[in-house]
């Protein structure tokens, strides 16, 4: 019951997570890979992974390789786009943050009913999942015999 | 066991299909792709899962099983403009044939499958 409350909290209001998200990408002074990319590349599958992140959470499932295809979608391509392995790094802790920031604000300011137990679960889950693509992203990143290919990005 | 030779191979060969698929979808003759889309998730899943369970390298990455990237990456696989129209609009083909998202159509359990 939990997770579907906190997942209902995401789905709500994902564009307005995604834009929070991408100014905290646009401000960290330690990414400098996005310095390339437009809105729409920085964006790109980010509000999908958000999606993914709900669907997970309102089927109280362990993320996994079955349930987190959204986030091999984003790591690849920010592969492909020449990313620096440290700047998708960055970039997943700071959609870590967004996430709990945003949470936290909204059972702060809101009446909803839920128990500490299932918050606790429900963030479990959220880290699992963005711990997940930063998995399958060292994998490409230090695994492959591919070269980087560069994308342009508009 | 797998050695790590094979499962290069494995994923060489899904890499191909993968692209195959798209190249089917570019062309605008979306006969029986949804079944083949299917098959081509499934081998997806199961590399990833194969590479989780052996812990062999992604020395080659499998493209990601997805048909929502933009324009710019499959003008960069090779496609023109009009390959990577049609390659949208099977999305929106799926949609009007089985009245839902073309990713709800591979989650499903019992498949949507071409008529014979």
């Amino acid at each position: 019951m939990g997770h579907i409350v906190i997942a209902d909290l995401i789905q709500k209001d994902i564009n307005n997570l995604v834009r929070i998200w991408m100014d905290k990408v646009r401000e960290d002074n330690r990414i400098i890979s996005d310095g390339d990319l437009s809105d729409g590349g920085l964006r790109d599958h980010v509000p999908s992974v958000m999606e993914e992140i709900c669907d997970v959470l309102y089927l109280g499932e362990e993320p996994g390789v079955h349930n987190t295809r959204e986030a091999r979608v984003s790591a690849y391509t920010r592969f492909c786009q020449g990313y620096r392995a440290r700047d998708l790094a960055a970039e997943l802790s700071l959609l870590r943050i967004t996430l709990m920031d945003y949470l936290n604000e909204q059972l702060l300011s809101l009446n909803v009913d839920i128990s500490l137990g299932s918050y606790m679960s429900s963030l479990r889950i959220i880290n699992l999942y963005i711990d997940e693509e930063m998995r399958y992203a060292f994998s490409i990143y230090t695994e492959s015999n591919s070269p980087q290919t560069l994308l342009s990005v508009s | 066991m797998l050695l790590q030779e094979e499962f290069n191979r494995f994923v060489d060969n899904y890499n191909a299909d993968y692209l195959y698929f798209l190249s089917r979808a570019g062309s605008g003759n979306y006969n029986c792709l949804i079944t083949s889309s299917r098959i081509l998730k499934d081998l997806y899943d199961m590399i990833i899962k194969l590479q989780q369970v052996t812990e062999l390298d992604f020395q080659i990455i499998p493209y990601p099983y997805t048909l929502r990237e933009g324009d710019e990456y499959y003008s960069q696989l090779g496609y023109n403009n009009e390959q990577i129209a049609n390659i949208h609009g099977f999305l929106a083909f799926v949609k009007e044939c089985y009245g839902k998202e073309f990713e709800e159509c591979m989650e499903e359990k019992h498949p949507q499958l071409c008529g014979k």
